[in-house]
């Protein structure tokens, strides 16, 4: 079984930016080593020089034509966004002002 | 009143040449059953009586006045799409996915958006962030899922054909608990553009029908390079349905002794053996075969969906679209923090973390990385099979529908209910659910057929040949 601590879940929340009450660390803990306990069957595979696979198919290089087509208008691009303003989303302010 | 309980695409057509019913009294029927059934058994998170009303003023199309419904994470413009999520309750869809446009192009009727695990991450729907999608055979017992809502949907005449997805084995899953055909065919077949993606290297689109004839007819609808879909097969839409043959006589089918252990449900082993007596009797060449054990797939499937899944997880920020926090944040990153902490579900939030450790920094080689591998393995394993034998036969789940509540406290729920179709999911492999029986307490069982990839044909004939034999 995979052994993880609570820091462990700390930082990787904080990676992936979800938001985690304290409380809740333990709960998450005992989740993600049950979730990764298959892995210990891993073991007794031997891939020493097997290739990766990332794509099943054998799909390869893909390339389109750069060119400009119709796409989401500004307006349908802004729909779903609860802040927006002139055309833009806002959000808080990234760069600071040097204070 | 007209029973739709049961209708094919065919059934429904002839029936409107030979002035039977029209297509709205159709749709009017399907409306009424679904008034009458889903505030019990919940199959939809949203209908679109209006827009399905509106379809039928283009006549003369393939699907025109076939009442369908559409799983809840294809894009539909100006219709919510939520993946039955919390995050995306409020979402609409600004623009068509492109399975979705080609149902509209092909004159789709759609009555609703059906219920799913939040993010398709489950096999019982009990994991939606809205509600449970129950067992039309019991309402005790989940549907099945991710796809839950779409397999009842057609299971109770609520639609006549349901769009859903796969990722280990949402759509074949469900089609096997709920009694139905559900069909998946080879990755990259049917365009994932415009779906909400789960994990990129394994999602595909699935159609669940009421037998094999509509199941080739959406493939040939649905199927077709797609330029906004780079992992798409860059061949023409198929034609399978006209070239459906139900020859029996010569097919060489495996049976992997793997998928017929003690872990299997003896019922259900049963249930398919009497099928695979079908085969046999109709001149079918059966042969053992000797695959990898499935619990390997269970571990690949485990890591490398879940890394998929912190990644495309991630692109929710509740900033461009999604639930936004009240709580007022200092910074971006708490504010985008804040807004997926309240917005995401336990399974997202676990799941996106399991990928994010999976793929950090010391444990990448040790889980990522060797999933690949074992994942070449599998895809190896399968490609000697075929060497053997035209296609694979077994069980499609090791039990029947479990009774309500069996996901709570079980992390990995999913992937061991999906031990039999994650092999083939990650291979990439065609494959379709047949309805074949019912065990003791009267609950559905379902068999699949794997085949090589890019061989629908051959699964949907072998399939056809098997309906044609016991209907």
């Amino acid at each position: 079984m995979a052994k993880l601590t609570k820091d462990d879940i700390k930082k990787v929340a904080d990676l992936i930016k979800i938001h985690i009450p304290e409380e809740e660390l333990d709960n998450y803990l005992s989740q993600l080593e049950t979730a990764l306990d298959p892995v210990n069957d891993f073991e007794e595979l031997d891939t020493k020089g097997v290739a990766i696979t990332s794509q099943t198919i054998g799909t390869k290089n893909i390339n389109r034509k750069d060119e400009v087509k119709p796409s989401l208008s500004q307006r349908d691009a802004l729909l779903n966004g609860k802040n927006i303003k002139n055309g833009y989303f806002t959000v808080q302010q990234v760069i600071n002002d040097g204070n | 009143m007209m029973e739709t309980k049961g209708l094919t695409i065919a059934k429904a057509k002839e029936a409107f040449s030979k002035g039977e019913y029209t297509s709205q009294e159709l749709l009017n029927a399907h409306i009424n059953k679904i008034s009458e059934l889903d505030n019990k058994l919940h199959a939809f998170v949203d209908t679109t009586f209006e827009q399905a009303a509106e379809s039928l003023e283009v006549t003369g199309k393939p699907l025109s006045g076939i009442p369908a419904s559409i799983k809840d994470n294809f894009n539909w413009k100006g219709t919510k799409t939520t993946a039955s999520s919390n995050i995306l309750k409020n979402y609409i869809s600004p623009y068509n996915a492109t399975v979705t446009e080609r149902l509209i192009e092909n004159g789709g009727c759609l009555v609703g958006k059906t219920n799913m695990d939040a993010f398709a991450h489950g096999s019982s729907t009990e994991t939606s962030d809205f509600f449970t999608t129950l067992n039309p055979y019991n309402e005790e017992h989940v549907a099945g899922g991710s796809s839950g809502g779409s397999a009842v949907a057609v299971a109770t005449g609520m639609s006549v054909y349901a769009i859903g997805s796969e990722t280990a084995g949402s759509v074949r899953g469900p089609a096997s608990w709920c009694g139905v055909y559900g069909f998946t065919p080879t990755y990259g077949r049917i365009s994932r553009y415009g779906v909400i993606a789960m994990g990129s290297s394994l999602d595909r689109p699935g159609v669940f029908t009421n037998n094999v004839e509509d199941a080739a007819l959406l493939l040939d609808l649905l199927s077709g390079k797609d330029e906004r879909d780079a992992t798409s097969i860059q061949e023409p839409a198929m034609d399978t349905a006209s070239n459906l043959d139900a020859t029996l006589t010569g097919k060489r089918i495996g049976i992997p002794k793997q998928y017929f252990d003690d872990r299997i449900n003896k019922e259900v082993i049963a249930a398919i053996e009497e099928a695979i007596a079908v085969y046999k009797k109709a001149g079918a060449e059966i042969i053992e075969l000797d695959l990898l054990d499935p619990k390997y797939s269970i571990a690949v499937y485990t890591v490398v969906q879940r890394s998929e899944v912190s990644s495309n997880l991630a692109r929710i920020d509740g900033i461009r679209y999604g639930h936004y926090s009240d709580i007022e944040a200092e910074t971006i990153l708490d504010q985008i923090s804040y807004n997926r902490g309240e917005g995401f579900g336990n399974e997202a939030k676990q799941r996106s973390m399991t990928g994010a450790y999976t793929l950090s920094a010391g444990y990448y080689d040790a889980y990522y990385k060797k999933a690949q591998q074992v994942r070449t393995l599998i895809i190896e394993d399968f490609a000697k099979a075929f060497t053997k034998v035209d296609l694979i036969l077994g069980p499609t789940m090791p039990e029947t529908a479990p009774k309500l509540g069996v996901t709570k406290n079980n992390p990995l729920f999913g992937e061991l209910a999906d031990v039999l179709t994650e092999p083939s999911a990650l291979a990439g492999l065609p494959c379709i659910s047949i309805p074949v029986g019912y065990d003791s307490k009267g609950l559905p069982i379902g068999m699949q057929l794997i085949g090589n990839q890019f061989a629908e044909q051959d699964v949907l004939n072998a399939a056809y040949g098997y309906q044609q034999l016991t209907i």
